[in-house]
């Protein structure tokens, strides 16, 4: 190897970014972190020659091998966010660098990108909203007027000075935020997910911030054989194992017929039923409520939590871990 | 509702199924329903509230599911009602709190023997206590039928004409508990003569209760506006058998029958005898005849059910089906409040019919696949990027404790909570750094770890809560970046160039980025002897001038998993003690097998070990390994740590003939 000096780190430096330049795929530009950044790579090794310099001298090349370093590390997370999206269609995470060890996301986090990219696959639209929304979209518009009895026994957490508001209790205010305000018309299939809220006691599966996930297909012919087949396909891919769904009958104000989806798989105790959510056929009223004549088009929704997903797929027992910010649990995933 | 299932047995006399199976049929084409011994409890939903609490409702039920018959419970023929009975008169001014009020006035009453036999155990099998015969047989047909009623003491009511109103200011009521209550504004009261003699729907009062030593009978058998009931009940913290029928919705045209049946049992177990019947019902109930088109079906299932199946699901649960006529003429039977339209007749039917039948059909394919919203996919670029970094991702929840300020970005007051579950935390956060604080506060002692494995560094996104301008009238809500970095390598400039520079934009918005180091206060108040440095981005107003990242869409043969998922191991709660253990063996020892002979002997206390030291000199290799002690269930004393690492010492020394330094 070359004695270290200012001159040979810029060779060098100059002789990595243009093998960067060359790089187009991402076993090349692992290739490339490995010859390069890693830790036998050839810039750490250089400057390791940093001892047998004379002290005065130290510091000037010390600073310029740091920068060049991290001007390399800089044009490498770009490019790698370029070109290392998956088959999956979104950004993977890249090794990490250095051979430092690698954060972790949340486990809600891979939850919930294992669930986008399945309803991505399927054409969903997938669209966000405010967590404290209209109290219109929360409750009247999903066919829960003042006086429903359904709108009493929700759990809500409500805002002083905003009587109009709430923090939203579901995540189906994304309906008519979507729709009223997003002038969405149908034949539409939409994907939306979120931290949702309920003031009500806590305990191992119930955590007054929770997040939910939920669709809604809206045209002139889906009906409940398509809800089958949808939540057969999500289920069965997400847990990556053949699944069994039954329906029971329950009630929503937004929905009619109203159901209760159950799952069964290897990963349910004791081959149990699982319920998983609740779903139907949109009521009329939801449909003109969102300006969408029922006469001509009719409309699917499921909703379900994200939190229980997390927990099935990761065998977690208790939701408040989810939330508690504690390092041994989040660093488990 | 808890239910006996010898009863519902009594009413459907030609039910053989057990009390599972029932439990289970239930379950799967009504509400969830469980069986213990011979007591059923269902969970009705709120819709089935109005016909379905109540022994006779179930009956029904199950009758349709098991194509049996109801045996109809006796019931008396009643008089026809008068204006006036003995000079009782009903005088209602506002019909729109009381759709129907009906009484009757029934003499000779003898009222000082026990109830049957058989109507304490049904009552004791409806979770009700016994309290005289009279008042028994009211909460018996409340449980049979599910309407409630009142009786009166007629010889102890103050006055003759009876009336229902809103209260007046301060009222007051006295129970037969001894609780006395004032009446809620807009609560109703039932009055005799205007003095309150009941919190209708709900309870009545202790002066005109009925007793073992009552003659004469005023019952009532009314219907209330549900809201009113349900209001009233919550604002006084009551909940009666009664309010909570009310409080869901009743039909007015219940209130015959439940009186017919109500005579019939007073006549034949106290000897009442009836003097006659008023009843205010200035709007009777019609029947609501709803147009139905019988392909709906089909429509919504997705699974053909022919039209003779259909007339007999309907036909089964008492609807009168006219299907001479496109479309059909349906007519539900009154109790029936939740039948209004189409959709709820193709719910009765196909529900009675199987909702497992319904077959699997795939979506047919997108006319597009839509660009997903740029927030999104910057949002996971964001977090990838962190990741690679070494930082953790922290979800908490978005509620600020009340003695918090607001340090940075906006000083504008916080938005509050009404009804917080914790009073002290009740503000929504203005910003993600205080609950990262608490979050470094707790995880302390694994940061001071040596473990490779221990966190640097946290991060979270999720969003903050002010009052300004924003997609909601009055509320800015906002996406927020936040990480706390620890330790002296821990560099904010760097990670946020690298942020900017993964959304091609370049930094120069300072009201953007808030990064800094935290005080030497902090640092102790948190109790980190390391340096911290903490940054927050508002990432919303980054997206705004960021473009839009590329995104290819997934195909669904690409989703398969490509790992398994890992799994939760319960971690301890109590504090690790760590030790380090250095020693020289021969060149050719694996420094895997000295982790094997370490982890065995260390058992069970040994909870990790880590290598972090290996070098070779003069043909011996040098090993050092971090180890961690701890378990599950208490925090263990140094003696116990001494015993267990002298344990894996020695097995060092006899098994490697290590030379610990």
């Amino acid at each position: 190897m070359a004695p270290l000096t200012i001159d040979t780190l810029r060779e060098l430096g100059n002789q990595a970014e243009a093998d960067l330049g060359e790089v187009s795929d991402a076993a090349a530009l692992e290739a490339w972190r490995v010859r390069y950044l890693g830790r036998r790579g050839q810039i750490p090794q250089l400057l390791r020659q940093i001892k047998n310099l004379p002290v005065g001298e130290r510091k000037k090349i010390g600073q310029a091998g740091n920068a060049l370093r991290k001007e390399l590390e800089k044009t490498y997370d770009k490019l790698g966010i370029i070109i290392k999206t998956d088959a999956k269609g979104l950004p993977a995470i890249a090794p990490a660098e250095g051979g430092a060890a690698a954060g972790h996301l949340h486990p809600l986090t891979q939850a919930l990108r294992r669930a986008q990219e399945i309803f991505a696959a399927l054409g969903f639209q997938f669209v966000e909203g405010p967590h404290i929304e209209k109290a219109v979209y929360n409750f009247d518009n999903l066919n829960m007027p003042p006086e429903h009895p359904a709108r009493a026994d929700t759990d809500t957490f409500y805002l002083k000075d905003f009587p109009n508001l709430v923090l939203r209790t579901h995540v189906s205010t994304l309906q008519s935020r979507a729709v009223l305000e997003g002038n969405l018309q149908p034949p539409f299939r939409i994907f939306y997910y979120g931290p949702t809220f309920r003031c009500e006691k806590e305990d191992a599966t119930h955590s007054s911030v929770f997040h939910q996930y939920e669709f809604m297909v809206v045209n002139e012919t889906v009906n409940l054989s398509h809800l089958k087949s949808i939540v057969q396909t999500f289920y069965s891919l997400f847990f990556d194992k053949d699944v069994a769904i039954r329906f029971r009958p329950s009630y929503f104000p937004f929905v009619e017929p109203g159901l209760e989806v159950d799952m069964r798989n290897s990963v349910t105790k004791k081959n149990a039923w699982l319920e998983m959510a609740g779903a139907g056929q949109v009521h009329p009223t939801v449909l003109e409520n969102l300006g969408i004549d029922p006469a001509k088009y009719q409309g699917i929704a499921l909703g379900g939590g994200l939190d229980r997903l997390a927990m099935l797929l990761h065998n977690i027992p208790d939701i408040r871990l989810l939330y508690s910010g504690n390092s041994r649990f989040l660093t488990q995933f | 509702m808890k239910l006996s299932y010898n009863w519902l047995k009594d009413l459907v006399p030609g039910l053989t199924a057990s009390p599972a199976d029932v439990a289970e049929k239930l379950t799967m084409h009504s509400f969830e329903t469980t069986a213990k011994g011979k007591s059923l409890e269902a969970d009705i939903t709120p819709n089935r509230a109005h016909d379905t609490l109540s022994h006779l409702g179930i009956a029904r039920e199950i009758a349709a599911l098991y194509e049996l018959s109801v045996q109809e419970p006796a019931f008396a023929s009643l008089p026809a009602a008068q204006t006036e009975v003995d000079g009782f008169t009903i005088a209602i001014d506002d019909a729109s709190h009381t759709p129907r009020y009906l009484n009757v006035l029934l003499q000779s009453v003898n009222n000082n023997k026990p109830s049957p036999h058989w109507l304490k155990t049904r009552l004791d099998a409806g979770g009700v206590r016994p309290v005289n015969t009279v008042v028994d047989i009211t909460n018996y047909v409340l449980l049979e039928t599910g309407q409630p009623s009142h009786a009166f003491d007629a010889d102890r009511l103050p006055g003759k004409t009876m009336s229902v109103r809103e209260a007046a200011p301060n009222e007051r009521l006295t129970f037969l508990s001894g609780e006395a209550i004032t009446v809620p504004p807009s609560g109703l009261v039932v009055t005799s003569g205007d003095n309150p003699v009941a919190l209708a729907g709900i309870m009545g009062a202790s002066d005109s209760a009925v007793t073992p030593q009552t003659r004469t009978l005023l019952l009532e058998v009314a219907n209330f506006h549900p809201f009113t009931i349900r209001q009233t009940a919550d604002t006084l913290n009551l909940r009666t058998e009664a309010s909570i029928r009310f409080g869901r919705g009743l039909s007015p045209a219940q209130v015959a029958p439940a009186a017919a049946r109500l005579v019939y049992l007073l006549q034949t177990i106290v000897g009442a005898q009836v003097l006659g019947v008023t009843d205010h019902y200035p709007r009777p109930a019609r029947p609501n005849v709803i147009a139905f088109n019988p392909a709906s079906v089909a429509a919504v299932a997705g699974v053909s059910v022919t039209s003779q199946q259909i007339r007999q699901a309907l036909s089964s649960l008492r609807l009168i089906v006219d299907d001479t006529t496109t479309p059909w003429q349906i007519t539900p039977p009154p109790e029936r409040l939740d039948l209004t339209g189409e959709h709820d007749l193709v719910e009765e039917v196909i529900r009675l019919h199987d909702l497992n039948d319904i077959p699997t059909q795939a979506l047919s394919a997108p006319v597009s696949y839509p660009p997903q919203p740029a927030a999104a996919l910057w949002r996971a670029i964001i977090r990838n990027l962190l990741v690679t970094r070494g930082l953790t991702e922290t979800y908490n929840v978005p509620f600020a404790p009340s003695n918090l300020v607001s340090q940075h970005f906006d000083t504008a007051q916080p938005i509050t909570l009404s009804n917080p579950l914790d009073p002290a935390q009740c503000y929504l956060r203005t910003s993600l750094l205080p609950s990262l604080m608490a979050n470094l506060r707790k995880n302390k002692d694994d940061f001071h770890r040596q473990f490779s494995t221990q966190t640097k560094a946290l991060f979270e996104i999720g969003h903050v809560y002010q009052r300004g301008q924003g997609l909601v009238p009055g509320i800015r809500e906002e996406e927020h970046l936040a990480a706390v970095l620890v330790g002296e390598a821990a560099d904010a400039t760097d990670l946020i160039a690298a942020i900017y520079s993964a959304f091609s934009l370049t930094q120069d918005d300072d009201d953007i980025i808030w990064a800094g180091p935290f005080s030497d206060a902090v640092r102790t108040r948190l109790k980190y002897r390391v340096p911290l440095t903490a940054l927050e981005i508002n990432l919303d107003r980054l997206y705004k001038r960021a473009g839009h990242p590329p995104f290819k869409v997934p195909t669904l043969d690409s989703l398969a998993q490509a790992s398994p998922a890992p799994r939760y191991c319960e971690f301890s709660r109590y504090p690790g003690i760590l030790r380090d253990i250095s020693f020289v063996v021969d060149a050719n020892q694996s420094a895997e097998q000295a982790q094997t002979i370490i982890e065995k002997a260390g058992t069970p206390l040994l909870a990790a070990v880590e290598l972090f030291d290996q070098f070779n000199q003069a043909g011996k290799t040098s090993l050092a390994f971090h180890l961690e002690y701890q378990t599950l269930d208490r925090t263990l004393t140094s003696a116990e740590v001494n015993t267990a690492h002298n344990r894996i010492i020695e097995a060092l020394q006899t098994e490697i003939k290590a030379h610990i330094k």
